[in-house]
């Protein structure tokens, strides 16, 4: 565990120690393990100009994952890798052309599987007033490993973009050109991307945005998991189209309205080697989309705004049992008000109905309909400069219907009730207490089901108590010093009239926890902690003798959590943070579980 | 007169092109056992869930098993740069066109999976997060319960326990047992 990450903080300190503002350099080093999992995701960026007009640049970003062995079957470590890294030395010949070289490495290895990628490019680029134009151009090599067999190709690469603004004030807006093309014989590539972009506000803050790409591309790629034997060819289409208007009406209301629109469209083509179990069919989805809202303010004390939303989304996957056509309509409500100074209520409301339609009304499975309702109010208080109150209440109602008999039997409600209050005392300056309470009730219940006692009907409850007192002994150290408590009953739901409940198990957990926050020097953090967590569960046994349930302790869990967190700010560029735990858990009846968590992260900034 | 028309055009495109918010329809009564749900209580019933909404073809079950920020990752090595995974829709959407494939054709094929906990790998169950290791098989099975095609490999789900809900996948990495034998990832992906 220790090697890398001291591996990581020695390569750290040589660049920070080595960089100087004239040479930025971006370094961004993360490792992380938890059990048998190690993760390294490291990213480095170098620029420096030789000359005034001649600049070096150099980029490698990689994440790496080891999986020590058990976890899979055979035993063995499994490794994956990514990185890229690229080389680049740029000339510019005048203010607005540059011209350069560039070599590029993409690598991918999972366990005996390798691909690399190797660029050499020439770069050309001009910047001129209304038109851009960059372009690379050069050889592509590639090798593919599937140990022991090999293989490579290469052939010819060309990236280009053109855009164009008719208008510095984008008056006319602006459109763009990109194209991708490599000539790689087993996995050539062709893409061609448009864009056009327009925006337009005036003084009183009506606008207006138009956003639409279209792309068309054409490649080969490798479908299997395993070797690199047999390969598959896809054409895409897209399109995208966003629309953006808001208008200030009469009367202070704001009216705003945006449309969209999706279109994309697979076609593949596979060598006869592939299995049926990856190949995809071709396939198009297309989705419509608009909402209008009405937003008024009335004085400083209420704003209401009124939402409207519909979505159509249709998806041909060339098989009928899989299309599907989907619409939605939604109706939002928020009110806002500033009663007094020290008061504030936040209403709103959310009413929506998605409707999910198979090509042959009910015939398969996925004609459904999904009803969501939502609601919550929030109110804050502030009682005097030493305490504070909120309360919050929400309330979610979803109500699944399946159309066809075959599945209507899963029709169902699905309602949560959530209570919230909390507590802010400020008694002294250096004591701060936070007291929050939360009640949490679910119930679900079957539609054609609703008065059996079918077991499927069913509540949960759930209740939190969290204290937090944080105790400021001096500029630099505060304590914090947590309890909570929660609470859970579980059990079927019968109705006759009124919902009554029959409770199967009860769960009771206490939580407290001891931290300090201590920052001896301006930008070094240390917060040592220690949790202690006790679970029980009971169940609750229902016979002749115990009419209203035998309680009786079915698990006991324990767990003891020891760790800390530093952070040190070097400068405002540079960033250490490290977080290490180690947690001991023990279960009723099974042997101790000890393991560790590290963490450490690295970045600088210039 | 101009600022008319265009409102009544507006309007007409609205009237035209809208759904009702508050209407639902009507179901046909029930002609088949219901699906089976546990109320996810804990991080271990989201994975019988799981098992059991794959086995009865049940999307609705299947979409209460995942978080609204789900992603799904998996290490494929289709071409440089590799892929690397898809989100909380594509998930529901591909697992949906799965379940109607399998459920149009319920009496000749079904699909199974198996999840089995690793000896080195304890769950982790935190106050409102929880990482389970699981090695598994899905099994396409034909009429008969024969075997015509399985995929097997290990899989690590981050779950969460979210306000509204109960517990809930919100990260599923998917990892080949060995690269000659396809992995759950390549069955879902059949059907992006």
């Amino acid at each position: 565990m220790c090697r890398p990450g001291f591996a990581l903080i020695i390569i750290s300190f040589c660049c920070l120690l080595h960089s100087n503002p004239a040479s930025p350099v971006n370094l961004n080093l993360s490792f992380s393990l938890d059990r048998q999992t190690y993760n390294w995701a490291d990213s480095v960026s170098y620029a420096r100009y030789l000359k005034p007009s001649l600049q070096l640049a150099l980029q490698n970003r990689s994440t790496a994952t080891l999986i020590k062995k058990s976890v899979f079957g055979e035993g063995g470590d499994r490794w994956q890798k990514t990185a890229r890294t690229s080389v680049s030395l740029t000339h510019r010949i005048k203010p607005s052309f540059k011209a350069g070289v560039e070599f590029s490495q993409d690598f991918d290895r999972l366990e005996k599987k390798r691909l690399i990628a190797n660029h050499a490019n020439l770069l050309t680029g001009f910047e001129g007033n209304h038109l851009n134009f960059s372009q690379r151009c050069g050889v592509v090599w590639e090798q593919r490993q599937f140990d022991p067999a090999s293989s490579s190709e290469s052939g010819l690469g060309y990236s280009g973009a053109l855009s164009i603004k008719p208008r510095r004030d984008r008056s006319l807006g602006s459109a763009s050109v990109e194209a991708q093309i490599t000539t790689l014989r087993r996995t050539p590539l062709k893409n061609i991307v448009l864009n056009y972009n327009f925006s337009a506000n005036n003084i009183r803050g009506d606008t207006v945005t138009l956003d639409t790409r279209q792309s068309f591309g054409e490649r080969k790629y490798f479908p299997s998991s395993g070797s690199f034997d047999v390969t598959a060819r896809q054409r895409s289409e897209q399109r995208r189209w966003d629309l953006h208007a808001s208008r200030r009406l009469p009367a202070a209301v704001v009216f705003s309205a945006s449309a969209a629109y999706r279109f994309d469209k697979y076609g593949y083509d596979y060598d006869n080697a592939v299995t049926d179990l990856v190949r995809q069919n071709n396939n198009f989805a297309s989705l419509f989309e608009y909402q209008f809202s009405l937003m008024r303010r009335f004085g400083r004390a209420l704003s209401m705004q009124g939402t409207y939303l519909y979505n159509r989304t249709k998806e041909d996957f060339g098989q009928q049992q899989t299309n599907q056509l989907a619409e939605t309509g939604q109706l939002g409500m928020t009110a806002k008000m500033f009663l007094l100074e020290a008061d504030t209520l936040e209403v709103s409301g959310q009413m929506g109905v998605t409707s999910y339609l198979a090509p042959t009304s009910s015939t398969f499975f996925a004609d459904r309909d999904r009803s969501v309702t939502v609601a919550t109010v929030r109110m804050t208080h502030r009682f005097s400069a030493f305490l504070t109150g909120m309360i919050d209440g929400s309330y979610r109602g979803f109500h699944a219907i399946y159309i066809s008999g075959r599945l209507s039997a899963n029709n169902n409600v699905n309602n949560v009730y959530i209570f919230n209050p909390t507590l802010i005392w400020r008694p002294l300056a250096n004591v701060s207490l936070q007291q929050s309470y939360q009640m949490f009730a679910n119930y679900i219940y079957y539609e054609y089901e609703k008065s059996d006692l079918s077991g499927r009907n069913t509540l949960y409850r759930r209740a939190n108590v969290s204290n937090k007192l944080t105790l400021t002994s001096s500029r630099r150290t505060d304590l914090v010093i947590e309890y909570s408590y929660r609470y859970e009953d579980f059990g079927p739901l019968v109705y006759s009239d009124q919902w009554q409940q029959q409770i199967s198990w009860d769960r009771r957990t206490h939580r407290p926890r001891v931290g300090i926050d201590y920052r001896p020097i301006a930008g070094l953090r240390f917060q040592p902690y220690a949790v202690y967590e006790i679970q029980r569960s009971y169940d609750h046994l229902f016979d002749s003798t115990a009419t209203l349930g035998r309680r009786q302790k079915s698990e006991e869990f324990t767990r003891t959590l020891v760790g800390f967190d530093f952070e040190w700010e070097l400068s405002n560029s540079s960033h250490i943070d490290c977080t290490l735990e180690r947690r001991v858990q023990d279960y009723q009846n099974q042997r101790n579980q000890e393991y560790n968590l590290f963490t450490i992260s690295i970045k600088r900034y210039l | 007169m101009k600022r008319l028309v265009f409102i009544i055009l507006i309007a007409l495109f609205v009237v035209s092109c809208a759904k009702n918010p508050f209407s639902t329809r009507d179901s046909e009564p029930p002609t088949a056992k219901a699906g089976t749900f546990i109320t996810p209580t804990t991080p271990q019933i989201v994975l019988e869930n799981l098992r059991l909404c794959y086995s009865e073809l049940v999307i609705g079950n299947f979409a209460q098993s995942l978080d609204s920020d789900f992603v799904f990752k998996y290490d494929f090595l289709q071409g440089a740069p590799a892929d690397s995974g898809w989100g909380f829709k594509q998930e529901l959407n591909l697992t949906e066109k799965m379940f109607n494939d399998f459920g149009a054709t319920k009496g000749e094929r079904s699909l199974r999976v198996a999840l089995i906990a690793q000896p080195g790998q304890p769950d982790i169950v935190l106050d409102s997060t929880a990482t389970l290791v699981r090695s598994y098989t899905v099994v396409v099975a034909d009429s008969s319960d024969r075997m015509s095609s399985s995929y097997q490999g290990v899989v690590r789900f981050e779950m969460t326990e979210s306000a509204f809900n109960f517990w809930a996948i919100r990260s599923w990495s998917d990892l080949h047992l060995n690269l000659d034998t396809p992995s759950w990832a390549e069955l879902k992906n059949a059907y992006r």
